[in-house]
Order: C-alpha cells, then structure tokens, then sequence
C-alpha cells in the first residue's frame, strides 16, 4: 500500500544528506514536490508513479545541492580567488590587536619606519655619490693620469701629471683620441669686469682642447675655436648671467689681473656631481707668465692631465704601456704613470693627493660600502625587532591559532593571515617612512652637503625599488613568526598550556636581541673611534702655531708698501708679529729635479717647496733644531736653504747645516734644519720640504694677542684700504683653513653619528618592548617571590641578570668586527689613535647602561606593583 | 525544443516578467511558463528554485512565506523596484535582437 507521507520523508532525508541544501530549501522543494503529486495524481496517475515522477523531475540532491552551491558561493563573494575567504576577518583581527596592544604596535611601526626611513636617506646618498663624473658624454672613455713617485722607496701619488705628458700622448698614441691638461683650485685669483669683481668664482686654467675631451655643453660661441687666441675666456651660465645680465656675453672683456681676456663662449653649468667645478675657463698656456707654471718639463707636475681614449681601446693595457714613460724621457725620474678613469676619480681617489684640481667634498668609496653596510644594519634591526615582539606576543596569540586550527584552519592559512599582518605593518611603516625622508631631506641635506630631492624617489624604477625594499622588509620580518605561530599545536594551546615555542624559540629571540646588540656595538665603537680620531687630529699638536693668525693675498702690502704696513702692525699692541709668508695651510707641489750634497747616482727625490721671509720663525713658532733661519743680520743667507727633518732623512744626511743643496737651479749651503710639522691635513705623512727665501711674497700673515681677532678685522679692512684701495679685502683665517681640512670628514662622521642613535634608538626600542614582555609574562612569578620577601632591588636584579648578560655576550661578539670597521676607517690617516681596548669598554659601558635604563623600568614596575594584583593578573 | 544554453539565457528575464503579473510561487511559476510556451519551455524545478534564490541575494525579488488555505506553506516571490529596472533592461535587449533577427529573416523589400 503507497504511504505519501512515509515516501515524502524518506525523500526529505535524502534532501537534507546533502549540506548544501538548507532547511528553507528542502521545504519549499517539498510544497513543489505535494503540488507536482496532487496535479498527476488528478490526471489519473497511480499514486505510485505519481511520486515518482514528481521526485524524478525535482531532480537527485547532488544536483539540486550542486546549483544551491553555485548560486550561494557567487552571490555572497565576488571576490578574486587568491582573496582568502577569511580576509575580512584577519583585518579586523590584526586591527583589534593593534588596538589592544598598542605599545608594541607603535614599537614595531616606529621601528620600521624609522629603520625604512634610514635606508631611504642612505640610498638617496648612495646613488648620487656613485652618479659622479657619468654626465660628460664620453665619461666612459675619459681617464685621469696619476703620478706614482717613488723618491726615497716610498709611494705617493699626484693627481698632477708632467706638462709634457699630454702633448706626447696625443703625438705618439693613436689610441688617444685628445688630452687636455687642467689646474684649478688656486686662490687669489681676481676676475674684474670695470668696477666689479668676482672673487668668488672658481676658475680652471685649460688646454684648447679641454672642451673637446669632456664635452661640455655650449650654450653660445663655438666649442673647436673658443680657445683659437689665447687671450680668451669662456664662462659658465651662472657666471655670464651675473657677469652681463641679459646682454650678449660673446665678444665682451674681461680683466684676469691685468690682463684683458674676451668673452668666446657660454657653457652649461657644470652639475655639483662632477669633481671638476669651475665657473669659468681661461686657456692654460697663459699660467707659464701668470704664475710660473712650466709648461714644457717631465719634472713640473702642477697639472692634471685628462686623456678620451678612442672607444675599445684597453685603459688597463694602455696604462701599463706608459707607466714607465716618464723616465724614458727623464733618466732617473722617480716618476711612474697609470690611469684613473674618470668614473673612479670621485670615490676612489684616496690616498691620492689632489692639489692642482682640488674640489669639495671628495668622496671615498669605503663610505659608500659603510653606509650601505650601515643602511642594511638600522633595516635588519627594525625587522628583528619585528619578528622579536610578534614571537614574543606570540602565546597571547596562541589560543586564536588553536581555535583557527580547530575549526579547519589549515596551516597555510594561518601563514597567510600572519604574513598578511606584517605586510600591514610594514605597508604603514612605508608610508610612514616616506613621510620621514620628507621631513629629513632638508636636515640631511645640509648635513651632508648636497642636494638631495625626494621626487627621485618617485621615479617608475625608484618606486619600484621602494616597494621592493617594503616587500623583503615584510617577507624577511614576517617570515619567523608566520610559521613560529603556524606551528603551534592545537591541543597544547587550548589545554591552557603555553605553546612549545621550545627552547628552540627562546633561544632564537636571543640570537635576535644578541646580533642587534652586535650591529649597535659596532656602529657605536666605529663612531666613537671617528670621533676620537677626529678630535685628535684637530688638538693634536700640528708643530706650529695656528691660532690668531690672519692671512692676506699681499696685493698692497708689496714691496717698500710692506715694511711701511709692517711699521704699522706692530705699532699697535694688539700684533704679535707680521711676516711675508705662505699661509701654511697652502700646499704646493714638489719637484723631483733637486740635487744635493753626497746623492747617490741614479737617485732623485721629490722635494717640496715653502717660500719665506724674515719673521716666519716667530710667525707660526716653529722649532729650529739646528743651524739658523733667515735673518736680517745675515742679509747672504737669502741665496740659502733650510730643510725640515724628513727632507734631511730623505737626503741622507745626518749634520744637514753647511751640505750644499740644488733647488730650482740654484745652488746654496743648508745653513738650518727646522722640525718636521704637519703643513697639510693629518690624512697625508708630512712631506719632505725645502724652506726658501721668497722674493716674490704673495701672501702676508699677522699674528695677534689669543682671543683678539675676531675684533680686530674691521682694522684690518681700514689697513687693507689704504694700501691697497682697488683690491677687494680678502683674508683667511688660519684656525679655520685648518679645521676645514677636516670638513669632509666632519660632514660623514655627522651623519655616521646620527644614522648610529637612530640605531641605538631602534635597537632600544625593541628591547624595551621585549623588556615589557618579559616582565608581563613573569608577573605571577614576580608577585609570589614579592610575598616569599624578595626586595625591588633583587627583582629588578633578576630581570636586568638576563638582558646584561645578552648585551655582553654581543659586545664580546662584536669586537673583532668593530675593530675591523674601525681600522679600515683609520688607516685613511697618516697619523691616528690608537684603537685600545679603552674604547671597546666605553661602548660596552654605554651598551650597558642604555640596556639596563630600557629595561629598568620596565622592571620596577612589575617589582613595585602590588603582588596581590599580580597574582590576581589574569 | 530550445537549446540548454538558450534556455539558461532567458530564464532571466522570463522569470522577471511572469513575476511583473504579481506574486507567485513555485510551482505556479512553472506551470505558467509551461502553459505559455505550449511545453516548448520545459523548466525543470531542479534549475528553478535555485534561480529564484539567486535573483532574490541580487536584490532583484523578494520572497515571503504564507499559509494557504489547506494548511500547505507557500513561498510567494514578487518584483523588488531594481527588479522591475532590470526587467526594462533586459526587454530592451531582448526587443534589439529580435528586431535585427527579423529583419535579417525578412525577404529584402527596401533595398531598392
């Protein structure tokens, strides 16, 4: 007998077997079902067959279920496929914890975006240093010649070459495509153009071809002919605009001392990252009657000579071919030759001294690598940290991982959604960061002295470069404690245990802290060393006195006109002693042709030249060790030479007084020896020099009362008028030429100094926030030894234990690495500390006593805390 | 017979303008499109109900339960206001094929 109902809920049950179909679904199809039955059975259908064909056209549940799903799924989604189903939910977690905790998140955000910001600067610095010399056209082709001399068994090297060397390139090497040889950086020069002058604008002095070799870019006049008469002159943009305003420059004259030069051609400015800067440019030939530059001598190397190469010529071979080519013209020349490519010139010409073409700012290579080094250091502490406080926070987040698990979180998921939370974090610490360079940019700027513009930033393959920066930020930070927290297993988490990080765990998050301690101690005990170093060379005693001394181009104070300005100087209390002499502060360059009494053949030695007056002695205070200096009572002894005591080791001679010397083609006695004193910068040994009598003085110094200058230039400024009414005043202070030398040293150590706080900074944020932690998770622990009678101070000796312990272990680690660091920084000076051990227990005292204040704190507060709160803590 | 796929792709707008006469259930859905069409639409209930529920997430019908008078449960589904848009918009687009398939099927009187 066919029972409807009894088919209907067999059905059903056959419905309801499949999960996609819902109740609703089941009751509807079944009021269908009743219908479709009713209208057959009417028909004349047996009840049977009825019902049957009823269910039969409702169709099978694993159909019905199939197009329930399909609609389900695409009405509630629309999303990608690769969107996790759950990303709502992780958002909405990951802010909920945010908000929860935000000490750690603000922690791991500052850290990141501080440390972003960091290596954004960095990079900014980086780029434009490598971006030297590459704007020439032919930059890839263009060489410098270095000179290499070798007086005496020792190695120097000069960015000045022979004034022959380019000529016999050009003549006898089809390799060479064109040679020009360059001076500038000489001071004292005076452009004038009627009433007004241009002190301030740089000049070069050049071969014709100058133009031919670089490039540059004329903006009016012809690059071939420009220099076609040499008494032509050719200006940069900047110079031409100030020189003439709007009107047409070409043909126009101007006054380089007294000599009238035209106006042939307007160039582009050259762009601070080239190390050849000028504003304008006069043909070098007339250098031979301005200022005695010898231009036809394998000796004389007062200019540096810049070579094009044709393109696939071999430098490398090309450069072994003329090393030797100075003595083959010049017998006994200590002379060898190699080249510098022009794209090496700005970093890598350390230990290269560069007088005929000094410019600001050298750079060096090993600053590039440090910072860089120091770029990644301040990144990989800011992960760390990251990856420190999200294990740490690890187990609070132990039981969310157990529920996930359970209800079919696989472990792939929970990856995600972890990675998807340090993508956030570093996604705003980005943002963040860009926001800090702009707030920086005008600070580093000055700082480092050039002209850095964030838009840089934003062009396509920068921007690509920052968000890959953010990328491996986020993968390489998130990476630990996404499969850390993915591992933790279901059943100890929700057991209320804390999850087996292991000791596998815990040891990892030391390695984290320990290896941050490492990079922070390096970078403090490289800092500290610069400092030191830097302190050292601008205290240490130079061998002369440099204080109150002003120095003056002696335009007025020539001649009769000196004794009679001298008169007046040292009428006035105020002047300790007035003298014709080089500041010293100026180095000129040496000249291998000198000869002596008792040298060996084939021996020559580069020698280097400071010409005197009456009064040097008592100007600067410099030690005679023996014989005497030029005085007025000895009015014969200005045919005479005095040497300082390298000149007298180099010569060989062990009583110097009354052994003949051959200087410039003058024959005289060595009639006193004076003390070795540093005349340039602590970074070059000091040079070998002959003290001459100068006749042709161009410079006068007046040393005064300590303290006084300052007050006295106006005074100054009136003398200067009077005997020198139609030059503009002009003076160098001594102190200050001296501590200039140092500048560039100065503006790296700055920046060195602050990029290492930001570090410190990070790294103490992080163990601050590991600190909190670790006293949170001990609170219990921490109350009940409060009630067994254990003091605050032995609590808090208890937490600091642990942590001191760490920041030792990383110092010790440190050591060798700093002390590397620190070499390699120091060895750029001839003269330097001693890297001691004192320096190592600074850093390690100062790494203490930072620890120890972050984690205090945070200790004392747990150890002040009620213990009967602690214990009630959770 | 009509094709599966051409099936699929009116069952849209026919649904729509049955319901435009006022609300209906199921069932009466499906008669009414098999009385219509003279059996051609042969609609099978498997691939209605889950259409309905699909146009309902869409925000295009709305739905409500009712007791008849026998004491059998009804689910009466009626045009929502978007409802009666998209149905403008699909005639629209069903009129603009026709129109080009008539005309295509109709001996060329006005070229010349």
């Amino acid at each position: 007998m066919f029972d409807l109902e009894r088919e209907i809920r067999t059905w059903k049950k056959t419905m309801h077997g499949n999960e996609s179909l819902e109740d609703g679904y089941v009751a509807e199809l079944e009021e269908h079902l009743r219908d479709r039955y009713d209208a057959l059975v009417e028909g004349g259908a047996a009840p049977a067959d009825a019902f049957a064909e009823a269910a039969r056209r409702i169709g099978s549940p694993a159909q019905l279920g199939e197009e329930y799903y399909k609609t389900d799924t695409r009405a509630l989604t629309g999303r990608p496929p690769w969107q996790s189903p759950l990303f709502r939910n992780y958002l909405m977690v990951a802010l909920r914890k945010f908000r929860q905790q935000k000490l750690y998140a603000i922690i791991n955000i500052a850290g990141l975006a501080v440390g972003l910001a960091c290596c954004l600067l960095i990079l900014l610095w980086v780029k434009d240093e490598l971006s030297y010399d590459r704007y020439y056209p032919h930059a890839d082709h263009i060489y410098r010649a270095i000179t290499t001399d070798h007086t005496g068994g020792g190695e120097r090297k000069f960015a000045g070459s022979p004034s022959l060397l380019a000529g016999y390139l050009l003549d006898n090497y089809p390799e060479v495509e064109a040679v020009t040889r360059i001076q500038a950086g000489w001071p004292g020069w005076n452009l004038h153009l009627g009433d007004r002058r241009f002190t301030e604008a740089r000049l070069a002095a050049a071969d014709p071809s100058f133009f031919e070799v670089f490039g540059h870019r004329f903006l009016a006049g012809n690059r071939e002919h420009a220099f076609d008469d040499r008494y032509s002159i050719v200006l940069t943009e900047s110079l031409a605009r100030k020189c003439f305003a709007d009107e047409d420059p070409l043909g126009r004259t101007i006054k380089m001392s007294d000599t009238d030069l035209t106006v042939t051609g307007v160039v582009a400015d050259v762009p601070a990252n080239s190390h050849i800067q000028f504003d304008y440019v006069f043909p070098a030939v007339n250098m031979a009657d301005w200022r005695e530059s010898d231009m036809e001598s394998w000796s004389y190397i007062q200019f540096a000579t810049y070579l094009r190469l044709k393109p696939g010529v071999d430098a490398e071979a090309f450069s072994a071919r003329i090393k030797d080519l100075v003595r083959r013209h010049a017998a006994d020349s200590p002379y060898t030759l190699e080249l510098q490519a022009l794209a090496d010139v700005h970093l890598q010409s350390t230990g290269i001294e560069s007088w005929p073409m000094e410019y600001p700012h050298a750079g060096n290579m090993i600053y590039v690598v440090l910072f860089n080094a120091i770029a990644l250091c301040i990144l990989a502490l800011a992960c760390i940290n990251y990856m420190n406080l999200a294990t740490a926070r690890a187990v609070t987040r132990a039981r969310e991982v157990g529920i996930r698990k359970t209800v079919g979180a696989g472990r792939w998921d929970l990856v995600k959604q972890f990675y998807g939370e340090s993508f956030l974090i570093t996604g705003v610490a980005m943002l963040a960061a860009v926001g800090l360079v702009l707030l920086a940019l005008p600070v580093f700027n000055r700082l480092s002295g050039k002209e850095l513009d964030i838009l840089y930033l934003l062009r396509p393959w920068n921007l690509l470069g920052l968000l890959g920066l953010g990328l491996v930020t986020a993968l390489v930070s998130g990476l630990y404690p996404a499969v850390l927290l993915a591992s933790f297993r279901t059943t100890t988490v929700l057991q209320q245990q804390s999850p087996r990080t292991g000791g596998g765990g815990k040891a990892f998050r030391k390695l984290l802290v320990i290896s941050q301690f490492v990079f922070t101690s390096v970078l403090l005990v490289v800092t500290l060393t610069i400092y030191l170093q830097l302190r050292f060379v601008q205290t240490a005693d130079k061998g002369y006195h440099s204080e109150d001394i002003i120095a003056f181009a002696s335009y007025g104070f020539l001649g009769e006109n000196w004794d009679a300005a001298r008169q007046e100087f040292l009428a006035d209390p105020r002047v300790i002693t007035a003298a014709q002499s080089f500041p010293l502060t100026y180095r000129a360059q040496g000249r291998d042709d000198a000869r002596w009494e008792g040298q060996p053949a084939n021996q020559k030695a580069t020698l280097f030249p400071m010409g005197v007056r009456w009064d040097f002695l008592e100007l600067w205070d410099i030690e005679l060790v023996g014989g005497r200096f030029f005085t007025r009572d000895h009015p014969a002894d200005i045919d005479n030479y005095l040497v300082n005591e390298s000149a007298a080791r180099l010569l060989g001679w062990q009583e110097p007084v009354g052994k003949w010397l051959e200087w410039n083609g003058h024959r005289g006695t060595v009639i006193g020896v004076l003390k070795d004193v540093h005349l340039g910068s602590f970074h070059h040994p000091i040079q070998p020099v002959v003290y001459n009598f100068s006749r042709r003085p161009f410079f006068a110094c007046v040393r005064v009362q300590p303290g006084r200058l300052e007050g006295m230039i106006p005074w100054f400024h009136q003398m200067w008028d009077r005997f020198a009414p139609d030059e503009p005043f002009q003076y160098s202070i001594i102190s200050m030429k001296v501590a200039e030398e140092y500048d560039p040293d100065w503006k790296i150590a700055e920046m060195i100094f602050y990029f290492t706080g930001l570090a410190v900074l990070i790294a103490c944020l992080g163990l601050f926030g590991l600190a909190a932690f670790t006293v949170e998770r001990r609170t219990k622990e921490i109350g009940i030894r409060k009630i067994m009678g254990a003091g605050v101070g032995r609590i808090v000796g208890m937490v600091c234990r642990e942590f001191s312990l760490w920041i030792i272990l990383a110092n010790l680690l440190a050591i060798p690495l700093a002390w590397l660091a620190a070499r390699e920084w120091l060895d750029r000076f001839a003269y330097r500390i001693d890297l001691g051990w004192e320096i190592f227990a600074v850093v390690l005292a100062a790494a203490l006593g930072l620890a120890l204040l972050t984690v205090t704190g945070q200790a004392l507060r747990a150890a002040r805390a009620n213990p009967v709160d602690a214990l009630r803590y959770e | 017979m009509i094709s599966k796929a051409l099936v699929a792709a009116s069952t849209k707008p026919v649904l729509l303008s049955v319901l435009s006469n006022g609300e209906m259930y199921g069932y009466q859905i499906i008669q009414r499109v098999i009385d219509l069409s003279g059996g051609v639409l042969d609609w099978s209930e498997g691939m209605l109900y889950p259409v309905l529920h699909r146009l309902e997430k869409e925000g295009l019908i709305r739905s409500r339960w009712e007791m008849s008078e026998q004491g059998r449960r009804r689910k009466y589904y009626s045009l929502t206001v978007s409802g009666r848009h998209e149905l403008e918009q699909e005639r629209a687009q069903w009129l603009k094929v026709h129109s080009v398939l008539s005309r295509l099927w109709t001996p060329a009187l006005t070229n010349d």
